[in-house]
Order: structure tokens, then sequence, then C-alpha cells
């Protein structure tokens, strides 16, 4: 018999910002029921710690953050290897598995809540950074302050959150020229499939199993998922070591009430790409649906039951084993140009009145991709600044020229190659870091002042666990991508063409040697025919 | 409803179609063609050899004659047929490295890149021979029964399987390795990068490879078992620390543990 782990009423996800400032029911009860599930041991499968180690789980590091000692009695190794250490990154699961997750956090908070006595149609609030609003950047001052309105400790206040101000000037903790939304929302398909380098992963992540940090990001998990986590957390240096903060480490996230708001929003985007336009559709393949095969998802209910879910049965936020939708999914692009009339306008190629009448042919995801240049030698990034030569190889430059020369026809207008920066094989200690990206810069310019030679950026959230030799693809490293197609559109249109790039790294933060931070090669990847 | 064994053994199969994808029917083919020469090696065994002769080892022990025992398991053979098994039996657990390769190299150094790594490779388990081909020789030497030394065998498997050392190396089988787009160094690359792969292959199925040869009439099968193990270890999930590596086989999707006092109800798969 189907069971649901909600009420039968649909819930409403609304924006934390646009809530009532101060104390509102809606956090109020979100502390008293979050504090209620602190005192929970950690065997407890409803209990706070339980939960966050659902999501990963380190001894080492909780010890130092004060969330297990000696005298805590964690579940068997069994259960462990079962139900701990789920998350899902650099996956296509990443958005299903972390939907079901925050399903059941959710669930298990809204009947603690009206155990309590609070409302029963109690539901997560999201934090929307890209709403405008004037504190939208910031967390909400409640999730800061020392003590609840009865004077008693505010169990939404973490100690080990160390992030921001950002380097923007502006003072606030979230970098919006960093942490952006046009590369994922614009990002048609939803899987990358294999293999997973050339080109960006997708908007929900590669083709995978079960997958514990190795590989590529998908769109939106890269951006703004994994900035936020780092802006947010940040770190902070123990003699040379840095400790992250705690959501800056996948470990250690979820210890942090702020963490679910920020994965609701997250959820929350996942709505507004598969809406905002009609082929953002998720993958058909079984293989997704009913995945993954090797190991199964399981979160519990209130009652501490477990329930298996699959990837499939996270499509509809209204079904009963869900419950919930969000107040506000509006494209937040609309009136914008997208990603390709943008480029063809760049082109003068692109449509006027009488664009109906051209045919155009698309660089995606079905286009060969073909790697056309490479860095000579892994490299460190243990300076604010680094700067990396990347040769290309004539024949694919040469290939890349020629489709910014194609003619147009009559009828026919064909996209220019999209080009890809493929940061291949980082590892780390320090999963808090960010490195802007940018190509070309003049020896002794200053970066913030080219924006045409921005990049893009990348977080080295999941770094550490990634790097590690006994995990479970041996300590492989994260892979990044970024799309340079802009800034070569550029670089073309200054008749500086393609011969060799030169690719600086700037470090968002203290970056030392300690941190360890290496890439193994940095390639250039074309998309086109 | 449960996840039931079925709806597993269902999706097992819906991801074989994981199969079709490049790089996975070349090398299968590759594979094929490893064992249709065996089958053809079979009539004719002078060209090719794929177990050391226990006739001739026992022999040899009873009257320690390097002549008689080089005459009865003549090394060219005996190393060739081994490659051949090698390829046979490893070939479909390499679709990752070999992809590995591919993506990362310019399109027209891909063959000079893919044949550096198999180079190195092959290379790796033919040293491996040298050593695994003289030890089941002298465990046939013994004279002991195809029963007794097939057992012998097959605990070599299980011993091997459940240790850390294992699922060391079978993490290490995972690892890729860095590799230089241009020129010589890009061949050098593939070709270092088919030595460490090929050698943490060794470290995780020699046991799959030597325990055939202790088989007997079985020998065959045997191969196309320890084969398809072989395999199943290089795609497993492995997410458990080598010091607790016991689990190789997954969980029954309906099996379900409790977790505290009171036990935690049956779970189920909402729908």
């Amino acid at each position: 018999m189907a069971r649901s782990w909600g009420g039968a009423m649909t819930h409403i996800r609304r924006n934390v910002h646009r809530l009532q400032p101060g104390w509102n029911p809606a956090i109020f009860w979100y502390a008293r029921a979050v504090r209620e599930l602190q005192r929970r041991p950690l065997n407890d499968p409803t209990g706070w710690r339980f939960l966050a180690a659902m999501h990963g789980f380190d001894k080492r590091l909780w010890g130092v953050h004060g969330y297990f000692s000696a005298f805590d009695t964690p579940p068997t190794a069994k259960v462990q290897d079962r139900l701990w250490r789920q998350c899902q990154h650099q996956s296509w699961y990443f958005l299903p598995w972390h939907r079901g997750y925050l399903a059941a956090f959710e669930a298990i908070i809204r009947a603690t809540v009206a155990d309590l006595g609070g409302p029963s149609d109690w539901a997560l609030p999201y934090w929307n950074y890209h709403d405008g609003g004037p504190r939208s950047k910031g967390i909400p001052d409640v999730f800061l302050a020392p003590i609840m309105p009865d004077g008693s400790a505010n169990p939404l206040r973490a100690d080990g959150r160390w992030g921001g101000p950002n380097e923007d000037g502006s003072g606030a903790l979230v970098d919006l020229s960093i942490a952006t939304l046009r590369p994922a929302l614009e990002d048609d398909r939803f899987e990358r499939p294999a293999p997973q380098v050339g080109v960006t992963g997708g908007f929900g992540g590669p083709q995978t199993q079960f997958n514990w940090h190795t590989g590529a990001n998908g769109a939106l998990e890269a951006n703004p998922h994994n900035f936020i986590h780092g802006m947010t957390g940040g770190f902070q240096r123990r003699g040379s070591d840095a400790l992250p903060g705690l959501m800056s480490h996948p470990w250690t996230a979820a210890l942090d009430p702020i963490f679910w708001l920020h994965h609701a929003n997250i959820d929350r985007l996942w709505e507004v790409w598969r809406t905002r336009a009609l082929n953002h559709t998720e993958p058909t393949a079984p293989d997704w649906l009913q995945g993954p095969i090797d190991r199964a998802f399981e979160v519990p209910d209130p009652s501490g039951a477990f329930h298996v879910f699959v990837a499939a049965d996270m499509l509809d936020t209204r079904a009963p084993n869900l419950d919930y939708e969000y107040d506000d999914i509006t494209d937040p692009l609309i009136g914008g140009s997208g990603r390709l009339l943008s480029r063809l306008n760049r082109f003068s190629l692109g449509f006027s009145t009488d664009s109906s009448s051209f045919l155009v042919r698309v660089m995606d995801e079905t286009t060969p991709i073909e790697l056309i240049g490479a860095n000579s030698s892994a490299v460190s990034l243990a300076r604010p600044e680094t700067v990396v030569p990347v040769r290309m190889d004539r024949e694919g430059s040469r290939k890349l020229q020629a489709s910014f020369l194609r003619e147009r026809t009559a009828s026919e207008v064909i996209e220019p190659d999209r080009v890809f920066l493929n940061i291949e094989g980082v590892r780390g200690r320090n999963d808090a870091l960010i490195f802007k990206v940018y190509l070309n810069l003049p020896h002794d310019a200053e970066p913030s002042e080219h924006p045409d030679l921005y990049a893009g950026a990348f977080s080295l959230f999941g770094v550490d666990q990634a790097s590690r030799s006994d995990s479970p693809h041996g300590g492989g490293g994260l892979t990044q991508v970024i799309e340079i197609t802009r800034v070569v559109d550029y670089l073309q249109f200054a008749g500086e063409g393609l011969p060799d790039l030169s690719v600086r790294f700037v470090a968002q933060g203290d970056v030392q040697p300690e941190d360890r931070i290496t890439v193994d090669r940095i390639s250039v990847y074309r998309l086109g025919e | 409803m449960t996840a039931s064994a079925s709806t597993a053994w269902a999706n097992r199969a819906r991801s074989a179609t994981a199969f079709l994808q490049p790089p996975w029917p070349a090398l299968s083919a590759i594979a094929l063609v490893g064992w249709a020469v065996m089958a053809w090696a079979r009539w004719a065994p002078q060209t090719l050899s794929f177990c050391v002769d226990p006739v001739g080892a026992a022999v040899s022990l009873h009257a320690p004659d390097p002549h008689l025992l080089l005459a009865m398991n003549p090394p060219g053979p005996l190393l060739g047929g081994w490659m051949v098994m090698t390829v046979a039996m490893m070939a479909p657990s390499l679709a990752h490295p070999v992809a590995h390769v591919r993506d990362r190299s310019f399109r027209r150094m891909r063959a000079v890149g893919l044949t550096g790594f198999a180079a190195g490779y092959l290379v790796v388990w033919g040293l491996a021979g040298l050593v695994l081909l003289p030890a089941a020789l002298s465990i046939l030497s013994l004279g002991l029964s195809a029963w007794t030394t097939g057992v012998f065998g097959v605990l070599v498997v299980v011993v091997w399987t459940f240790s850390p050392i294992n699922r060391a190396c079978l993490r290490a089988c995972h690892r890729t390795a860095r590799l230089s787009a241009f020129g010589l160094a890009a061949v050098l690359d593939c070709t270092r990068y088919g030595l460490t792969h090929g050698a943490a292959c060794v470290g995780a199925c020699w046991p799959l490879m030597f325990a055939p040869l202790l088989a007997g009439d079985l020998h065959i099968p045997a191969m196309l078992a320890a084969g398809a193990f072989g395999l199943g270890l290089r795609l497993q999930c492995l997410r458990r620390p080598p010091v607790r590596g016991v689990g190789l086989m997954r969980r029954s999707d309906a099996k379900r543990v409790s977790l505290s006092s009171p036990p935690c109800a049956p779970a189920s798969r909402p729908s």
C-alpha cells in the first residue's frame, strides 16, 4: 500500500526574505523543532545529527565542530553503510536525491512542530539569494541572533559559519558576480552523457551510478549551489591547516540549519528550469528513473521507518510523498535574450523580424566534442594568482577559426563552435575556496578591470573527499568545466584569434600552499562539426 | 511498495543497455577474439597453451628433469596463451581507462595513445605471468587431484577478494592519470597509465587469472566465471573504507535492519 511521508494538503514553501522580518512563525517553529531534533541521540533516525550524517559524516570534522564525542554511540557500520553518506554530487542524481532528502527532513520537522503545539501546515522556507531584495544576499538575521525571543539559546545560529563578507565590496555574504543563474537555467539538457569531459555536465549533472564525490558537476550544482556552500561556510586557519566551516564541507554541511533553506532554493530552481522552456525535461532513461541500481536511496519518516525512493518518485512535488510547492517559480531570466540569440546577435547572424525564415543549426549536446588544446604539466594553485599557459593544437584551432568564418546562407545559420575550458583532476584540502578564471589577461592587468576576459569561477566544494585515495574512485579529484565561448567570441572580435591561451586563476580568499590545491590538466574542448 | 528483488533484477537488466555505449562494443569484440583464439587453440595445442600440464609437472616432481618439464610446458606457447587469456578476461573491464585515454587525446593521437596504454597494460600482465605460471606449475607438480587444486584456487580467490589489499587495488583501478596532449609526452603518459593501471589490475585480479590454471579440464568454464566475477568487481561501487571492506555484493533491496529499539517499521517505497 502506498504510504505518504506527509499529510494530505499541499504545503507552500516561501521565500524566507519575503516573510515577516524577525521571528515570524515559520522561523520560530523551525527553531523550536531544530532544538528538539538536536537533543536526540546520534543513532536516532529522526535526530538532527543522524539526518546530517545521511548527507555526510566524518568523526574528526564533527568532533572539531563539537558534534561528535567519545560518549556518542553511532549506529553500526552496517547501518552507516546503508543510510549515512548518501549525498549525491557530480551526478544526475544530485537533484532527485536532495529532493527526497529535503522532503523527509521537512516531514520530520513538521511533525515535531505539530508535537510542540505549532502549526500543522509548516513548510520549509527557502533562501533565494537572487531575489534582488536588500538583505537577500545575506543569511536571515534570525539565523545570526544569539538568543530566541524567550531568552534561550538560538539553535539556528551555528558556530561554524565563517563565510564573507565577499570581495565585491558590498559587504554582503553572497557575491552575485560569481553565483549566477544564467549558465544553469540556460542549459537545455538535464543530463550529460559520458564522457564527463569536454562540456558542462548538463543542468542536473552527468550520468553516473550512485556517486559520492568525484567527476564533473552539473550546471546547477556548480553554480550557484557550490558557491553558496563555500561563501556561507568559509573556513578558519588552525595553524597552517584550513578548517572548513560547516557549510563548506559535504561531511558537515547539513549540520547548519541554513543548509536546508539553501537546498530548498536549489530544489526550487529545478522547478524554475523545468517550467521555463518546453524542452526542459528530465531523463526518460530507466537508469535514471529507477536509479540508482547499485545503492538505494533511503530516508526516514517521522516515525523512524525508512523509505526507499528512486528518481522517478521525485518528479511531482505535489504528489503525496512530497506534498509541497513553491510560492514563486517565475523565470528570473525572463525578458532577456537567451544564450543562442545573444550569440547570434553578437555575430550579426541573429534574428530580425524575418528570423523565422532561417534554419538555425545549433552546437548542442549532439554535436561532436574535440580536444583542441592543453597545458603541459600539473599545476599548483598555491598563490593568490596563478597563470598557466595553454597550448592550442594547430589543427583544432584551424577548425575553430573556420567555424567563425562560415558563410551564412540564405536559408541557414550555423552557430560557430562553442568552447569549453576543462580544469581536470582538481585536488586539495580546502573545500571553501573559490577561484575566478580569466583568459589572456595582460601581464600586469587588474582582473576586475577586464570583465570581457572573465571566463567564470569554480568552487572546491567536495574536493577533500574527491582527493582521498581511499575514496571510491581512488582520489581522482574534481573536474571543473567552464564555457568560455563568450570570451573566445570577444577574442575573435579583437582579432586575437585563439593561438594559445593564458589562463589566470584568481583565488577568492586566503589560499596557502598547505591547502595543496593542484590541477592535473587544463584543457580546451570545442563543440562543433 | 517495497522494492523487490525482481525490481532490482529488472533494473539491472535495463542498465545492461549501458554496455552498448562505446567503448564497450569494441572491447567486447576484442575479448571475443581472445575467446575464439582459445577455442581454436584447443585444437592446436602446439601453438598456444592455456594450462600448465599437470602430467608434465607430476613427472618432473618424481623425476626432476628440466628438459622434460620444458618439453611438457614450453614457455613460449604457455606465455602466449597467458597473454591471450589476459585479453579475453580483462578487456571488458577496461572501458573506463580506455575512454579516459580516448577522450583526453587529440583525435589524430587517439590510436597512438591507446596503443601505448595497451602496451603498458599487457607488459605488466606479462610480468605477472612470469610469476604466476611457474607458481601454478609448482602446485600442480605436487601431484594433487584436480579437485584439490581447484578448491585451492577458489580459496585463493576468496581470501584475496576479502582482503584490504584487494580493496585498495580496486580503488587504484578507478584512479585516472594525468595525460599530456602533445607529442611524445602524450604517448609516454598513456604508456605510463597502462603500466600503473595494469599494476592495480594485477593487484586486484591476479587470483582470478591464477585459479583457472589449477582447474584442470574445467579451465575454460573457470575462466568464464572468473572473468565475469572480475568484471563485477571492477564495476561495483566501492563505498567502504578498506579497513572494513568485507561487503562485496549489494544487500538485498528487501532487507531492512533495525536502528534502534523499538525496531523501525518495515520500510516501504513511497509512491
